[in-house]
């Protein structure tokens, strides 16, 4: 546990060197002092030595989280708009054990360059460091700043997952804004500063669970979120392997329903049935095994034509016979091109009714929105002579109801999904009868290379030789086509053997909920208790309502979202109960919370009376001065306020300057 | 065999008993469709209005009547649009090989009729000439479009009416010639 010891912002100016600072005790303490005073400065200079300022939603490095006047021109006394030369910010963090660390970090000057002193109980510094504030700063074990931080809080490193499935881990800037919360931004809503850039999947519910010390949960999302990864992963391989195979088979002109829809288990339950070769057999007919031993059995008999002794020279029916194969063919081709002019004619017609159809349903769905949520009807006219009102069906005009536009957005989804069959059909059909076409094609031109061979040769004998050479060739260019395909099927039936197995689940491990179901106990007591001692105006007008936390930890009164329960001002109170409860519940329940939490100018939010009067009642109340971890807030007060929070022994810093940076030398705040 | 013309769907049953077909009707999926609706043609005739409407000499916005029916006609039928624009593309030079692509389905709406007059009655729109001009209560339409709009319904029929805002017809086109 850690808590912060103090700041101070110093540097070089036109007119000399300058300085400011801030000292801070344990427990709830309140810096009273005027807009302009330079808070906003040393808040920021809190976070600028942490290396929060991708929590600004600024690059790494970047300054201008700083008020303009601390960047550019400072107001030193009465002289105004100096211009700095170079300024850093110093954080001193002490550790429960007595040690602590002076993180330096220059302002104007190389953000990227921190100077770390570690510091023994006495203060003397032990080692002096230097460290990158962003560069590799978890990655880098030696010159990484937060990697030394979490190691020197005795945080643990977390990973977690992104949605480009690599892992990332858990950064401070991604805790931070449960603890730290920043007058512009951090009021708006629950954890509105958490960085969402990294692409860290479900980064806001593990913030809160790392600072209730909820690991096992932790671990146990991590392991669910890489399976889903590895699942996805296994899907889209998968689905690319399903496309390989229907299109191995359609170009062959056989259309396969090997789809990748479902889960993987289901898709590994289904493609394991059957083997891609019992496929070809069952549903085609097509043994590439017998088809291969028909085509050689074939090719062997063509070949013995060629002995003088399996000759018929009587026979001359060779030239008739390829003329004739020729003919057949280019009428096979004929029918072939007409059915796919008509089929794909068809597919165009299916595809466009089925895009209208699309367009009916958007359309229809609007008009059901716009009738339930009654936009703009105008249904009603009155008579202009008689004043009688009249009714649509005076002008042969319907208005349907709701219930009947439903049942025709369900008529239309079921045509459109017939006519998306059909579209599938249409075109699965086309492939197969283009495929076939080629095939024709192909055995066309050998038929009539045949024809041409045979009719050159002259005799009986040459033109039979001639014809079995040229079948002989075609058989073998076949042979070679089922080879090709039998090699095919062969890596598809390998590759889907590899991903099935992969695809067999591991066994599911039972989530580890008990640990997180304590800690989200004792958060919700804190945070019930807190909105209480706040006085949230939602909670305490139900106070038989219980408050829960749904699956993101949003908090919820009864069924209604605490957010939106109460008055606006109550916003405020939420986010203090919230930050102020996950505080408490860690250090109840030895969570990982760093050890101190910020409130910058929780009245600017609302500055009205009732409600300051409120926040100060809870300030002198004893429920905000037991508190276990450092909380410092950052506000003005007004006289009477002050004085009721010092007669209630609140720790005040009340500066007595107009301004924090001084001409050196200057006076060190400390707690009264 | 008579036939009762009142009912197309008993009438179509009894075409198909005749010639032996056994009829089942599935009431379910008799659902009118929102073609023939009053509020959708009314939110689309404020998106047409809104859009394609002219100030006149008089100040009161205008549209010709036979525009304002193709368009509503045209942007429930988003696929009939690239056909109008190659139509209107020829409005100068007749040509008996594009009188396929005239929406000539638009002339017989008679909703949109209907429709037209139930807004003069409420004194949303008025009828000038070969005109539809904006009424006393003509706001309630832009009131309309400007919900349509924000809540971004009718996504398609909008954009087809704002893509042929810059096409050109004439009245006899309009007409169906």
């Amino acid at each position: 546990m850690i808590s912060i010891s103090g700041i101070e912002i110093r540097g070089e100016s036109e007119i000399g060197p300058f300085w400011g600072g801030v000292s801070f005790g344990s427990g709830l303490q309140v810096l009273s002092a005027h807009n302009g005073y330079g808070k906003s400065l040393a808040v920021t200079g809190i976070a600028w030595c942490l290396g929060l300022e991708k929590m600004f939603g600024l690059q790494g490095n970047d300054i201008a989280c700083f008020p303009l006047a601390a960047r550019d021109g400072l107001n030193l006394g009465s002289a105004a708009n100096i211009p700095v030369k170079s300024s850093e910010a110093t954080l001193t963090i002490g550790r429960s054990d007595g040690f602590g660390i002076r993180i330096t970090r220059p302002i104007v000057g190389n953000p990227e360059a921190i100077v770390l002193e570690e510091l023994a109980e006495n203060g003397s510094v032990q080692r002096t460091s230097k460290f990158h504030a962003q560069s590799f700063t978890m990655k880098d074990d030696v010159g990484g700043f937060q990697n030394f931080l979490f190691r020197w809080v005795g945080l643990p490193r977390e990973q977690a997952m992104t949605g480009l499935g690599t892992t990332s881990e858990i950064y401070l800037e991604n805790l931070a804004p449960l603890f730290f919360i920043e007058q512009k931004e951090g009021w708006t809503d629950l954890q509105a500063l958490q960085v969402y850039r990294y692409g860290i999947q479900q980064i806001a519910d593990i913030s809160v669970e790392y600072l209730l010390g909820a690991l096992e949960a932790l671990h146990d999302r991590f392991r669910r979120q890489t399976e889903a990864m590895r699942e996805a992963g296994l899907k889209a391989s998968l689905e690319a392997l399903g496309d390989q195979i229907r299109a191995t088979f359609q170009r062959r002109g056989w259309a396969v329903d090997w789809s990748a829809r479902g889960s993987t288990k289901d898709i590994v339950a289904r493609w394991s049935k059957r083997k891609l070769t019992q496929v070809l057999e069952e549903d085609f007919q097509m043994s590439v095994q017998k088809e291969m031993g028909r085509l050689r059995e074939r090719a062997v008999a063509l070949r013995n034509l060629f002995g003088r002794e399996n000759l018929d020279t009587t026979n001359t029916s060779a030239s008739s016979d390829a003329s004739q194969a020729v003919v057949d063919l280019k009428a096979q081709r004929h029918r072939l091109r007409e059915e796919l002019h008509t089929t794909r004619s068809q597919a165009k017609e299916f595809t466009d009714l089925a895009e209208s159809l699309a367009h009916r349903i958007k359309a229809s769905q609007d008009v059901l929105r716009f009738k339930r949520e009654g936009i703009g009807r105008l249904d009603h006219v009155e008579c202009p002579t008689c004043h009688r009102s009249l009714e649509l069906s005076t002008f042969d005009l319907t208005s349907q109801s709701t219930t009947s536009v439903a049942a025709h957005i369900e008529a239309l989804r079921r045509d459109f999904s017939l006519t998306s069959a059909n579209v599938e059909t249409a075109q699965a059909r086309a492939m197969r009868l283009s495929t076939e076409i080629a095939l024709i094609e192909r055995q066309l031109m050998d038929r009539e290379r045949a024809l041409a061979t045979v009719n050159v040769a002259v005799g009986s004998a040459r033109e039979q030789l001639a014809k079995a050479a040229a079948d002989l060739s075609a058989v073998e260019g076949e042979i070679d086509r089922i080879a090709v395909l039998a090699d095919d099927l062969r890596q598809l039936q390998s590759s889907l053997e590899t991903l099935t197995a992969q695809a067999a689940s591991p066994a599911e491990t039972p989530a580890q909920q008990l640990d997180l179901s304590a800690r989200k106990s004792t958060f919700l007591s804190y945070l019930q208790s807190f909105l209480r001692g706040l006085g949230h105006g939602g909670v305490m007008a139900e106070p038989d309502e219980p408050v829960t936390l749904d699956e993101h930890y949003i908090p919820y009164l009864g069924p209604r979202r605490l957010r939106s329960s109460g008055s606006a001002s109550d916003h405020c109170r939420l986010i203090v109960a919230y930050v102020l409860a996950l505080a408490e519940t860690s250090v109840e329940k030895s969570g990982l919370h760093p050890g101190f939490t910020l409130l910058d100018e929780p009245f600017q939010q609302n500055p009205d009376d009732p409600h300051r009067d409120l926040f100060i009642s809870f300030l002198a109340s004893t429920l905000a001065k037991t508190l276990r971890y450092q909380t410092l807030v950052f506000t003005f007060l007004r006289p009477a306020e002050i004085e009721r929070l010092k007669e209630a022994d609140v720790r005040l810093i009340l500066p007595e300057n107009d301004h924090l940076l001084q001409r050196i030398p200057g006076p060190v705040l400390q707690p009264s | 065999m008579a036939l009762d013309l009142d009912d197309p769907v008993k009438m179509l049953g009894e075409i198909l008993r005749g010639i032996g077909a056994t009829v089942t009707v599935d009431t379910n999926r008799l659902s009118r469709s929102t073609l023939y609706d009053f509020d959708y043609h009314s939110a689309v005739i404020a998106c047409v209005f809104t859009e394609h409407a002219t100030v006149d000499v008089e100040g009161r916005k205008s549209i010709i009547a036979g525009w304002l029916k193709l368009m509503q006609f045209v942007a429930v039928r988003p696929r009939l649009a690239e056909q109008v624009v190659s139509w209107s593309a020829n409005r100068l030079t007749y040509q008996a090989m594009l009188w396929h692509r005239i929406p000539r389905g638009f002339i017989g709406d008679e909703t949109h009729d209907a429709t037209v007059d139930f807004l003069v009655a409420r004194e949303i729109l008025d009828r000038y000439q070969d005109n539809v001009v904006g009424g006393t209560q003509v706001e309630l339409l832009a009131d309309i479009y400007a919900r349509i709009c924000r809540d971004n319904l009718f996504e398609t029929e909008r954009e087809v009416i704002v893509s042929l805002k810059s096409i050109r017809v004439n009245k006899t086109m309009l007409r169906g010639a």
